[in-house]
């Protein structure tokens, strides 16, 4: 169990990217969503042991995260969200190159590993190959295959899907609940689909904060019978703006699509939708922005 | 628009780190030279020469500048990713490469520019001595910027940004710079450029061919001021004409080419090996397996072996296989190659047998300079690899701790330097293979790694450091150079004592006779230093970058935390190995002995002059005995000598004080004069001074008791002392006996070290009156009688004869006598010698070699026994019973040195010569019959201590020499012989900070008599033929030889007078008491064919004579009339040793003079003075194709 008490970060050029983050994560898959800049990655590489907090606490397993890093990194897999890899280096090497660096000694037991961990991937035909010349889906793979090197009990991956294609996704996807059978997975993205897709539990972050935490199911739950739908002229969208709650615009064949949060049905243009996990997301940030901006016009 | 980007460049660099390192380096190094004293001898400071000098050494530096801002101009868009959007854009290919140059270039240009500012402000402000400084010269300044280095800079430019832009690589972009760096010093040592050769003198060719080619301009700098006097260098600027000219087009022409190559090859296309791998494979599957999680082993050694063991191999390999390593070894192996090629090359253009000792001294320095080249840019590949390739967060959320990954990198970097020690090795031995020579010594070779590659694994420590505090790679490379040249060169910053010279400990030169003396002093240095590396070592580990980078500080403040107690339990150890075997060694160097700074030495040599300089003119008493028993102690390295002196009064007045001295690192145990009181002790410099109660009347004498240890065997601080080693020991008089009276040689030389001790000007070289009743004492014949004791295996020499030799307490003991008084110099030599004896009409001729150098020994018995034969014929007996020759470790600097009845050669000038391919000079004979001669010219005709005095030894020496060589050679050997040292004199001049002396007035410069000599001696045995020469210096030896009054070279005058003709002598007193120079030139000169097949040659000879004692400032012209040589060859005569076709005397006078003589055979070339026998300047022109005229 991953406890994150009162986690705060802020950057020496006074960007404040974690304030006050409190979270308690089970074992399983966890989803963290948040926009670009939330400070998702901050969290991510501060539960990797890549950098440190300015105050705060961080316990797995009743261990102390950031004040024994070398312990924590023992079950500890990480996928960045962006890495390089040695040049010229074929797969194969590499990843049993890590295996060695994460403290797979027994020869035997590591090569098997590797060899299972290729195959699960998908890029057992091309072990040999250098992984500088992957393609962005075989080198997010071997991403995931390193991060599963050994036994972690916590894996972190930070917007893994991004750049893959829907086949690759899946098997990604696949993967990962898989493993998150047994152990604590957090997957950090901005793409609502993943978590609802895989994640049991999830949070919201924005610019810094936690605004939401708990099950999909239930968060939708509290959505129930709230959300009204109507389709309008792009020009007709101020006008609802301005009147209503929007939570989020799309467009569908040339005209807009409004979702609004409303007690009872606004009018006679709107139906009612079923709820998704996504009205919850755009209506958690629709109402941190505007308290954000009632707080600068107080 | 181009302005723009342009601006956009500059803005760029300028605020990049490098920028106002640059500056400053730069701006130091401008300002640091003038203090160092940069320059030739005699020139001020700030002269345009020296200016010029100062510039392009300075601009060869700037390639590293011109890297990092190229390297960067060219990488930073992949670097941070710009590369796609960069290369997208509307930018047009040559707009993007000439904003990219010229903003490199500029900032280069904008970096030096400070250099200049360094080094015109330098001396105004630094406080110089006001003696070494002219006028300023601003427009030197501008103008060396001009001509020099700018030209520099764009060629360095061109071909660093080539690299930078064709590869676009860092790294490939840095080791494209070594290359430049490393090939120009190739291209350098090719072209025998002046920088390389030193001032070996040059043929005109050859310096031509340098200053063409060289690229950097300094050869054609060089070959225009090859001859200037000081007075022209401090006033005259380099002109922009010849072959300086045609280098400077061609530099920019090849710049431009390159950069047109680079135009035309450059493309925007991404590199290729980014592209992606085929999507998919067919090779079958393996069954498709569930996830199961292999556990992790608990922490410990086995894992953290096998991490450190990848981790290492993968840094190995990736450095090692890569391209610049590769490309950096080739380079290596080339310039290994020619280093090994050159290591024998010896004085005088003769070589040395290749043996694995001289090997060694070749590999070594190029090896210390580029493996620390290469440390600190492989430094900056390996501390940065995870981050330049971005896969550092996912090997730094592995649980490998830091220490592997400092231990991996660093190993790496170790084995690389080690790698680069092995490829030297290889190279050296397949050469001497391929001479033939197969004494390889492994074990000599492998000690490389002891001694340069300790060092280098040392300094690998400290650049993982740099790149550690260092924010970004190139700041580090930046750093990690100074560093490393500061190391490299630890006696420009004045750091002598071993103590404070990081990995740099005192050495002494391997010898093949004494073997790797002070081995053991550099392993105490190595632990101490490794001490400190240690600390640092912790220290790197704790700042690690791990993670995120944190800011320097942030690392800082977590650096106990990451330390722990066992971190800190190790950097406490390492430290107290530092100061622990740091304390040791001061305690030995500076507390059981003196240390002694080279200010604190000047210091006391300036006491000692202002104390005892008075001494010099009270009459003294003279040593006319020594009785000694010498033991020597080979093994520990020191000696115990014993005995007294038997002295005299020999003047006209009491004596009632004397002065004894000691050098001053010597441990007396006794010393007392009977019938005095010692009245002072100045521990300081080792002097005594002893007064008479009753003052020692002319005539009476008196006793010298003395018993002396050698100075404390300690562990060496700075310089090691080779007076008593292994094998081959040396002991003079001056390292271990008393001297009597006031030693001038203690005196300072350099005038500004004097004046700033309160002192006068100097006397070296001038200033003792030819009088020799105003020269005061000076040491008198002797006699010796000493019992000397060597190790078991070794055998003593020591003067006169074997009286006695036995063993005793498992030690060998010899008795030497000599036969006779003779001039008050003596040692003793101890070794494992071979020896070899014939028995050349009574006199026994041995040689004493060390067993493996026997190459050359039959040559030197003939050659000792016909310079017996030769000079006891024209000169008069020889003195002495035997005459010993005996080899002497390489460590000593000298030629070899005549002692009486002994010479001393130490074995790389002589007994390791290979002679066997013949070659220009024949060193073995030359050396010899020198030394063999002073037995007559130094030990019978012992001159007065005045002036001119070193003419009577020395250049009759030299005459005497050119008698071997002649009688062995033939005469068509002494012309090229006199060629060079003609050369010789006229480059050492232009060096000299004072007005020269003529031979009758030369103290110690060696190019007036030996070079000038030379050519002097053999003039006049062609003016007045060899049998009078010979008969006017048998009449000197005979009435000042040994027992006669001492001679001055006012002597040698008379007896030449007694033998030559008014007209004649007053030639030979112009050549011995003027120094005066001939200017000649044929310009015109036609040949007719006779109708009986001869030829009438007809030339136009212009001729002058001018005194020029003050090397060219006023040279005063004086009327030449005098009958000189006139030659014509069939071919040019530099071209041919064929003998003249004609030779014959003219007599030419000042202005135009008409020649006229028939020639038989049809001629090519008119030669005036072709033999050599005249001073001149100018020699091209005293040779002229003659024009062959129709038959009429």
């Amino acid at each position: 169990m991953l406890t994150i008490t009162n986690l705060s970060k802020t950057y020496p050029n006074g960007v404040r990217a974690l304030k006050d983050v409190t979270l308690t994560i089970e074992r399983g898959l966890f989803g963290l969503l948040g926009p670009n800049g939330a400070g998702k990655s901050t969290l991510m590489r501060t539960l990797a042991t890549l950098q440190e907090p300015d105050s705060g606490e961080i316990l797995f397993d009743g261990l102390d995260v950031v004040r024994d890093p070398q312990a924590h990194r023992r079950h500890l897999g990480y996928l960045p969200q962006d890495f390089g890899v040695y040049p010229g280096v074929s797969a194969y090497d590499l990843l049993e190159h890590l295996a060695v660096l994460k403290g797979l000694a027994d020869r035997k037991a590591r090569r098997e590993q590797v060899e299972a961990l290729l195959e699960q991937t998908n890029l057992w035909a091309h072990r040999k190959k250098a992984v500088s010349g992957f393609s962005g889906g075989m080198r997010q793979r071997f991403g995931i295959a390193q991060a599963l090197l050994g036994e972690p009990k916590l894996i972190i991956v930070d917007e893994p899907t991004a750049g893959l294609d829907p086949e690759e996704r899946n098997r990604f996807h696949n993967l990962l609940s898989e493993v998150g059978e047994t152990v604590v997975v957090i997957l950090s993205t901005h793409i609502v689909e993943d978590v609802r897709q895989l994640c049991p539990r999830m949070a919201i972050l924005t610019e810094g904060r936690v605004l939401r935490h708990g099950a999909p199911r239930g968060l939708i739950g509290e959505l129930e019978g709230r959300v009204w739908r109507k389709t309008v002229d792009r020009p007709a969208v101020d006008a609802v703006r301005r009147a209503l709650n929007v939570i989020s615009t799309q467009l569908y064949e040339g005209r807009t699509q409004v979702h609004v949060l409303h007690e009872g049905r606004p009018d006679e243009g709107f139906e009612a939708v079923e709820p998704n996990l996504e009205d919850v997301y755009f209506s958690i940030l629709r109402t941190s922005a505007s308290a954000a901006e009632a707080l600068h016009a107080a | 628009m181009l302005r723009e980007v342009i601006g956009f460049e500059w803005r760029y660099h300028s605020r990049q780190v490098a920028f106002p390192v640059g500056v400053l380096a730069f701006l130091g190094l401008g300002f640091i030279l003038p203090v160092l004293g940069y320059g030739p001898p005699g020139t001020h400071l700030n002269s345009p020469f020296v200016v010029m000098q100062s510039v392009e050494l300075l601009s060869l530096l700037t390639i590293f500048v011109l890297t990092v801002f190229c390297a960067n101009a060219v990488s930073r868009d992949a670097e941070h990713g710009m590369k796609e959007i960069v290369y997208a854009t509307s930018v047009g290919k040559l707009r993007y490469l000439a904003a990219r140059f010229v903003g490199a270039l500029g900032a280069s240009v904008a970096v030096f520019s400070f250099t200049l500012v360094g080094l015109f402000a330098s001396p105004l402000v630094a406080g110089l001595d006001p003696e070494k400084l002219g006028p300023a010269h601003p427009a030197a300044y501008l103008w060396a910027l001009l001509v020099m280095a700018l030209p520099n800079l764009l060629f360095a430019g061109a071909v660093v940004f080539a690299v930078a832009v064709l590869s676009r690589s860092v790294l490939a972009s840095y080791v494209g710079s070594v290359f430049l760096y490393m090939l120009y010093m190739v291209v350098g040592m090719m072209i025998g450029s002046p920088l390389m050769a030193g001032s070996k003198p040059q043929s005109p060719g050859a310096m031509v061919r340098a200053a063409i080619l060289d690229p950097f301009g300094i050869s054609a700098f060089f070959q225009q001021t090859w001859y200037w006097t000081p007075a022209q260098r401090n006033a005259q600027l380099l002109a922009l004409d010849g072959w300086f000219l045609v280098n400077r087009l061609l530099v920019i022409g090849l710049a431009l080419a390159i950069l047109a190559v680079t135009y035309r090859v450059f493309s925007f296309r991404l590199a290729a090996g980014a592209r992606p791998a085929k999507a998919e494979m067919d090779e079958p599957r393996r069954g498709g397996s569930r996830y199961c999680p292999v556990p992790v082993a608990p922490e410990g050694a086995a894992g953290r072996w096998a991490a450190l063991r990848v981790a290492t191999l993968r840094e190995f390999r990736a450095t090692a296989a890569g391209k610049p390593f590769l490309a950096l070894m080739a380079l290596w192996v080339s310039v290994a190659a020619i280093s090994v090629v050159d290591g024998p090359d010896a004085e005088y253009r003769t070589r040395l047998y290749p043996t694995t000792g001289t090997m060694l001294e070749a590999i070594e320095t190029p090896l210390a300079f580029l493996a620390t080249l290469m440390l600190v840019y492989f430094a900056a590949e390996v501390v940065w690899r995870e981050r330049i390739v971005r896969a550092d967060e996912i090997v730094d959320a592995t649980p490998a701790p830091n220490g592997i990954f400092y231990l991996a990198k660093g190993g790496a970097l170790v084995l690389l330097a080690w790698l680069m020690t092995l490829v030297p090795i290889l190279v050296g031995m397949g050469y001497q293979l391929s001479t033939g020579f197969t004494r390889l010594q492994p074990g000599v070779y492998l000690s490389l790694f002891y001694f340069t590659g300790l060092p280098l694994a040392l300094f690998a420590v400290v650049v993982l450091l740099v790149q550690t505090l260092s924010p970004n790679r190139y700041l580090g490379i930046l750093l990690g150079m100074v560093l490393g040249l500061a190391m490299l060169n630890p006696g420009e910053l004045g750091l002598s004592h071993g103590l404070l010279r990081f990995g740099a400990p005192p050495r002494a030169p391997y010898t093949e006779m004494n073997g790797f003396l002070g081995a053991g002093v550099f392993g105490l240095y190595m632990v101490y230093w490794a001490g400190l590396a240690g600390v640092l070592a912790f220290v790197t580990l704790g700042l690690w970058r791990r993670g995120r980078a944190q800011t320097l500080p942030g690392r800082v403040r977590t650096l106990p935390r990451r330390w722990g107690r066992r971190g800190m339990a190790g950097a406490a150890a390492c430290l107290a190995v530092f100061l622990g075997t740091g304390g040791f060694v001061f305690y030995n160097t500076n507390l059981l002995t003196r240390y002694e700074t080279g200010e604190q030495g000047l210091d006391r040599r300036a006491a000692y002059e202002r104390a005892y300089r008075h001494y010099e003119t009270l009459p003294q008493p003279s040593v006319v005995a020594v009785r000694t028993t010498v033991e020597l102690y080979p093994s520990e390295r020191r000696f115990r000598v014993a005995g007294s002196y038997r002295l005299e009064n020999r003047g006209g007045s009491p004596v009632d004080t004397a002065l004894v001295s000691l050098r001053w690192q010597l441990r007396p145990e006794q010393v007392e004069l009977a019938g005095a009181r010692l009245v002072r002790h100045d521990t300081a410099s080792g002097t005594y001074v002893f007064a008479f109660p009753r003052p020692l009347a002319p005539g009476a004498a008196t006793e010298l008791r003395f018993r002396i240890a050698s100075p404390r065997r300690a562990v060496e601080a700075a310089g090691f002392d080779y007076s008593v080693v292994a094998n081959g020991s040396y002991l003079t008089r001056q390292a271990a006996f008393p001297r009597l009276g006031y030693v001038r040689g203690y005196e300072l030389e350099d005038p500004y070290a004097r004046r700033v001790r309160g002192l006068g000007p100097p006397r070296k070289g001038m200033g003792l009156v030819n009088d020799p009743a105003a020269a005061g004492p000076r040491d008198g014949w002797l006699t010796v009688d000493a019992t000397v004791s060597t190790a078991a295996d070794q055998t003593a020499i020591g003067p006169g004869d074997l009286v006695g030799e036995w063993r005793q307490g498992g030690r060998r003991y010899f008795h030497y006598r000599t036969d006779g008084p003779a001039t008050p110099m003596f040692g003793f030599v101890s070794g494992r010698y071979q020896v070899r004896r014939v028995s050349h009409h009574g006199v026994s001729v041995e040689v004493y070699h060390h067993p493996a150098h026997a190459y050359n020994v039959d040559q030197m018995l003939a050659v000792a026994t016909r310079s017996l034969d030769m000079f006891g014929a024209r000169f008069g007996a020889y003195p002495h019973r035997q005459l010993r020759i005996v080899e002497l470790p390489g460590s000593w600097g000298f030629g070899a040195f005549a002692l009486p009845g002994v010479i001393v050669w130490p074995e790389d000038r002589g007994f390791l010569t290979d002679a066997r391919g013949g070659g220009e000079v024949d060193l073995i004979t030359r050396r010899l019959a020198h030394e063999i001669s002073h037995q007559w010219w130094g030990h019978q005709l012992y001159p007065a201590q005045v002036e001119g005095g070193s003419m009577l030894v020395e250049t009759l020496a030299k005459y005497s020499e050119m008698l071997v060589l002649e009688a062995a050679h033939g005469p068509g050997s002494l012309p090229p012989l006199l060629r060079y040292e003609r050369e010789i004199y006229q480059l050492s001049r232009t060096n000299m900070p004072f007005p020269e002396p003529p031979l009758d007035r030369v103290v110690d410069l060696d190019y007036v008599y030996y070079s000038k000599g030379a050519i002097v001696m053999d003039a006049l045995r062609d003016l007045i033929g060899e049998d009078a020469l010979n008969r006017a210096l048998r009449r000197l030896l005979r009435e000042h030889g040994t027992a006669g009054p001492p001679a001055t070279a006012a002597d040698l005058l008379v007896a030449l007078r007694a033998e030559s003709a008014p007209e004649q002598y007053a030639l030979i007193e112009e050549w011995i008491r003027q120094v005066s120079f001939v200017d000649l030139r044929v310009e015109a000169a036609s040949a007719r064919a006779l109708p009986d097949g001869r030829y009438r040659v007809t030339a136009t000879v212009r001729a002058r004579k001018t005194y020029d004692p003050a090397g060219g400032i006023a040279p005063t012209e004086v009327p030449l009339d005098e009958m000189i040589d006139v030659a014509v060859y069939a071919s040019h005569p530099l071209s041919t040793d064929a003998a003249p076709l004609y030779a014959g005397k003219h007599r030419l006078r000042t202005g135009r003079n008409e020649v006229s003589f028939e020639v038989r055979g049809r001629p090519g070339f008119i030669s005036v003075d072709p033999f050599e026998r005249r001073i001149e300047a100018e020699r091209a022109d005293n040779v002229r194709e003659l024009q062959l005229a129709p038959r009429r």
